[in-house]
């Protein structure tokens, strides 16, 4: 890889930022419904035109479309990307808040499903036809039929409800108020959250490490290995397992990418104050700059997410070369 | 009996000794023992007697409860779940949110609106204001405000304040205000031409046009609270302005937060008003509301709070529960009705609508729906709420009678025939009659639509014969556009808009656009102007009895049923829910009447 090829990659990138930004301006703009009307109709039972009319005017909304949308571009690049009307503060402030407590929960709980997903799918696409991998295949498709609501208020009514190991909702407990903060607390907090989301995310990995597994175990280099006498460990790891990873890179990158938009149902039953939850609030209230940016937070993830792909694959694979004429 | 029989009568009235032993019963205050949640001074000193002397029942925490109770100090830390963050303190400006004062602890305004009773009492309580006058002609309202009222930073309450109030709701509506400075519910004020302060503690408000339910506009969501004049004089951007402190007069300040969780505050003590009997209030977010229950279950909680309270079903399921109390309000959640687009076909033919009201099982679909609901059969006003009101002349004309239905359609020139052993209905004009019916809004709480849709489909599609083709879930934002192209629809809107024929002017057509139901009958809207504009009781009831008669005649929407609300608590911490709870009159009310019941809640202070 060289520096050219990194320049092109980031002005691509820019392209398809400023295309992503460009199509989600004009598609939430032709969404029905706006935030004025709909909020005056649930107090008053109608939206008094006058009013309608002052808060467009205020908040720029009146104004031709194309005005709008270059008025919007350079603020998101100068970092102004509005104010909430639902919230009433700066945009950034209420996603910097919600995105800390969205990555407490999915972080832990992405890494440990990556890592448990990889490792079990590769033991069980190893072991194909055994008991282990029967149960374990079993087990997963199992657990990824069950309605995610369901699991989580499942995870809810055993562990803190019955048993009474875990609080039921929230971040802090009420001490808090008093003194602070602590770290530990918020982390008892999180852990039903996040054992949540690993039942959710480690299934996708287990199945495709298991079918990569699968594809790469049948390779003549393995059987190569076999003959030359190694042992199962050792073909294990140092040959089929660094091939059956080559498609998961992507996965991983893709997975890191989607959790910032964090999961509305566990935010919902654990009271977790996270993106999904301030997505569909959002969505509801037609909070449009709030929308704008939690979509281009989205958006930056995910590129930044490709570009990291295109720099890791390389590193795992040296023969795959990205740039180059060769 | 043989040995095995009796042994096992033994152990199950051992376990059943041992259970009622360990339930925790609801609570009464420790050493109260006439039980009027009030410790006397011979109570308090009985205990003290009894605990110096080591032979009282009581524990030294148990003995500082009653202490604090017969002293009406505040005691204690009630913790009570709102479900969804926005009824948290707000960390922004609070003057432009819904609800302020009935959903704050924190703020005030001059009146707020207790439950009408079956007594015949309710009507207002004053906050801030002692006692008001109106004028003859319901041009001018005159308050006159508490003398020894206190901002939360000790700066004394004047109405100077109530004018900045009016002043800046006026100033902050302006079309050209910037971005930050508009505030979106200034219309609530538009009313008032102005506002006077003959002296520090009476202030005059002066209508535009006849006012003679102003204290109304002042005590129902969004209600307006009156904020300080020295701290928001300096504020040019109000709604982008990020209060921190939270400066307000209710009897509770604002103490702390944790952002999207959790917010407290604590009993003030230059409180001009009645002191409450809690200490601390510690306010912490649900978005589930299932989740909420299991810590009230658990103890967690001690109150779930909301508009309307817990689903009929949920409560239904707490009944029972050991220390958990429920409070079941009557008509206090949402009225449902079958609301007509009286400008599109069929629903534009008067006889038709006329019909149909006689074709509504109210008692298949409360009994669908569950505990709580209320069949009702006047025309928009509800019975529990509105009280004599009512015109007694309108009552039972909405009468479930299938055979009454028929014949009113035959009449009206509609054709009843039968097709593949179905009833068919047919147009005067020989037309299939066929409804679409849209899902969405206030109505779709607890599907509720649903199950009104369920039981019209047996009767409008199985007897009737009218075709309901579709009953699409639509998405709030576009329910209004679907309302103007079907004929029938379903409406849930909060039980207190049909408490007082003010509200019938939801069915006026006003210069500000049509109405839900595309109603427009002349002699109603006149009406309703006119109503507006008179002061008098006697003239205005007489009028409302004039406006009822047209909705049962003309028939814009069928009353189905009014839901009750249920509040549960913890029965077992604290006592005295009831009688506020039924009261009315917001938050501030039923914490200083509530009582602790269990030193446990002082332990958490």
């Amino acid at each position: 890889m060289n520096g050219i090829y990194l320049l092109k990659r980031l002005a691509t990138s820019f392209a398809a930022f400023c295309i992503a930004v460009t199509i989600m301006f004009a598609l939430l703009r032709l969404m029905p419904g706006d935030y004025i009307t709909m909020y005056l109709e649930s107090i008053y039972r109608y939206a008094p035109p006058d009013v309608v009319e002052t808060f467009n005017r205020v908040y720029g909304l009146d104004r031709p479309i194309l005005e709008q949308y270059f008025t919007y571009l350079l603020d998101a690049f100068r970092g102004n990307w509005g104010y909430s009307f639902i919230y009433k503060v700066p945009v950034l402030t209420v996603i910097g808040e919600k995105l800390v407590w969205t990555l407490i929960i999915l972080l832990p709980a992405t890494i440990l499903a990556t890592l448990a997903g990889i490792g079990i799918g590769a033991y069980s696409g190893w072991r194909r036809g055994s008991k282990a991998d029967v149960g374990l295949l079993n087990g997963m498709i199992f657990i990824r039929a069950i309605p995610s609501y369901w699991l989580a208020l499942m995870i809810l009514i055993i562990f803190a409800y019955y048993l009474n190991l875990f609080p039921l909702g929230g971040y802090v407990d009420t001490s808090a108020l008093a003194t602070g903060i602590d770290p530990f607390d918020v982390a008892n907090h999180a852990v039903l959250p996040i054992l949540t989301l690993f039942l959710f995310s480690v299934t996708g990995t287990y199945y495709l490490m298991r079918n990569s597994m699968l594809m790469t175990a049948g390779e003549d280099y393995i059987t190569t290995a076999r003959a030359k006498g190694l042992d199962e460990l050792t073909i294990l790891r140092k040959h089929a397992l660094k091939n059956a990873m080559l498609p998961m890179v992507t996965l991983i990158t893709l997975e890191c990418a989607g959790m910032i938009t964090g999961s509305i149902f566990v935010e919902t039953i654990f009271s977790w104050p996270g993106l999904g939850m301030l997505t569909y609030k959002a969505l509801a209230a037609r909070d449009l700059p709030l929308l704008q940016g939690i979509l281009l937070i989205d958006t930056l993830f995910v590129i930044a997410a490709n570009i990291a792909a295109d720099l890791i694959y390389p590193l795992v694979d040296p023969r795959v070369q990205v740039g180059d004429d060769a | 009996m043989n040995m095995t029989t009796r042994c096992l009568s033994k152990i199950l009235a051992c376990c059943v000794l041992l259970l009622v032993c360990c339930m925790p019963a609801t609570a009464g205050i420790p050493g109260d023992t006439d039980g009027d949640t009030n410790i006397s001074a011979d109570e308090l000193a009985t205990a003290i007697l009894g605990y110096l002397g080591g032979t009282g029942a009581l524990t030294a925490e148990e003995l500082s409860l009653a202490a604090h109770n017969h002293l009406h100090q505040p005691y204690g830390q009630l913790v009570a779940a709102v479900l969804g963050e926005t009824y948290l303190i707000p960390s922004t400006s609070y003057i432009d949110q819904k609800g302020v004062p009935a959903d704050s602890l924190i703020h005030e305004g001059l009146v707020t609106k207790l439950r009408p009773q079956d007594d015949g009492s309710g009507g207002y309580l004053g906050w801030l204001a002692e006692r008001w006058e109106m004028s003859d002609d319901a041009m001018s309202w005159t308050f006159y405000l508490v003398k020894n009222a206190t901002w939360h930073d000790g700066t004394p309450f004047t109405s100077a304040d109530v004018q900045f109030t009016y002043e800046y709701f006026r100033d902050h509506g302006d079309a050209d205000a910037p971005a930050g400075s508009f505030l979106v519910n200034s219309a609530i004020l538009s009313n008032v031409a102005s506002v006077e302060c003959p002296d520090p503690y009476t202030v005059v408000f002066r209508m535009k046009s006849c006012a003679p339910l102003f204290p109304e506009t002042l005590a129902t969501g969004p209600g307006i609270g009156v904020f300080p004049a020295h701290i928001w004089k300096d504020i040019d951007l109000p709604s982008t302005y990020v209060d921190s402190k939270q400066i307000g007069i209710g009897p509770f300040a604002y103490t702390s937060t944790i952002p999207g969780t959790l917010s407290k505050v604590t009993a003030y003590e230059g409180y001009h008003g009645e002191q409450p009997y809690v200490r601390e209030i510690v306010i912490r977010n649900y978005e589930d509301e299932d989740a909420a229950i299991l810590a009230l279950r658990r103890g967690d909680i001690d109150f779930i709070s909301g508009e309307f309270g817990l689903s009929p079903r949920k409560a239904e399921a707490l009944k029972g529960a050991p220390g958990i109390g429920i409070t079941q309000i009557p008509s206090g959640g949402q009225a449902f009705e079958v609301a007509f687009t009286s400008d599109f076909y069929p629903a534009n033919i008067t006889a038709f609508r006329r019909a149909l009201s006689h074709a509504v099982n109210r008692e298949r679909v409360c009994w669908l729906v569950g505990d709580g609901a209320r069949p009702t059969e006047t025309a928009f006003l509800l019975p529990a709420l509105a009280g004599d009101q009512i015109n007694p002349a309108t009552n039972g004309r909405f009468s479930y009678d299938i055979e009454e239905a028929k014949r009113q359609l035959v009449a009206a020139g509609f054709n009843l025939t039968e097709a593949n052993g179905r009833p068919v209905l047919l147009d005067p004009d020989g037309n299939r009659v066929e409804i679409s019916i849209p899902l969405a809004g206030k109505a779709s709480t607890n599907a509720v639509d649903q199950k009104i849709v369920a039981v019209l489909k047996e009767d409008w599609e199985g007897k009737l014969g009218i075709r309901i083709v579709e009953t699409p879930q639509v998405d709030d934002s576009i329910y209004l556009d679907w309302i103007a192209r079907t004929a029938v629809h379903f409406d849930g809107m909060p039980g207190r808009w049909h408490e007082d024929i003010d509200r019938l002017d939801n069915f006026q057509r006003s210069p500000l656009g049509e109405n839900y139901y595309h109603f427009d009958n002349e002699t109603f809207n006149r009406l309703i102007t006119e109503l507006k504009s008179t002061a008098d009781p006697a003239e205005r009831k007489e009028i409302g009895f004039r406006l009822q008669e047209i909705l049962v005649e003309e028939v814009p929407c069928i009353p189905v049923f009014s839901q009750d609300a249920f509040m549960a608590y913890r029965s077992d911490r604290f006592v005295g829910w009831d009688a506020p709870l039924l009261g009315g009159g917001g938050n501030i009310r039923l914490f200083a009447e509530i009582r602790p019941a269990n030193a446990e809640v002082g332990l958490r202070a």
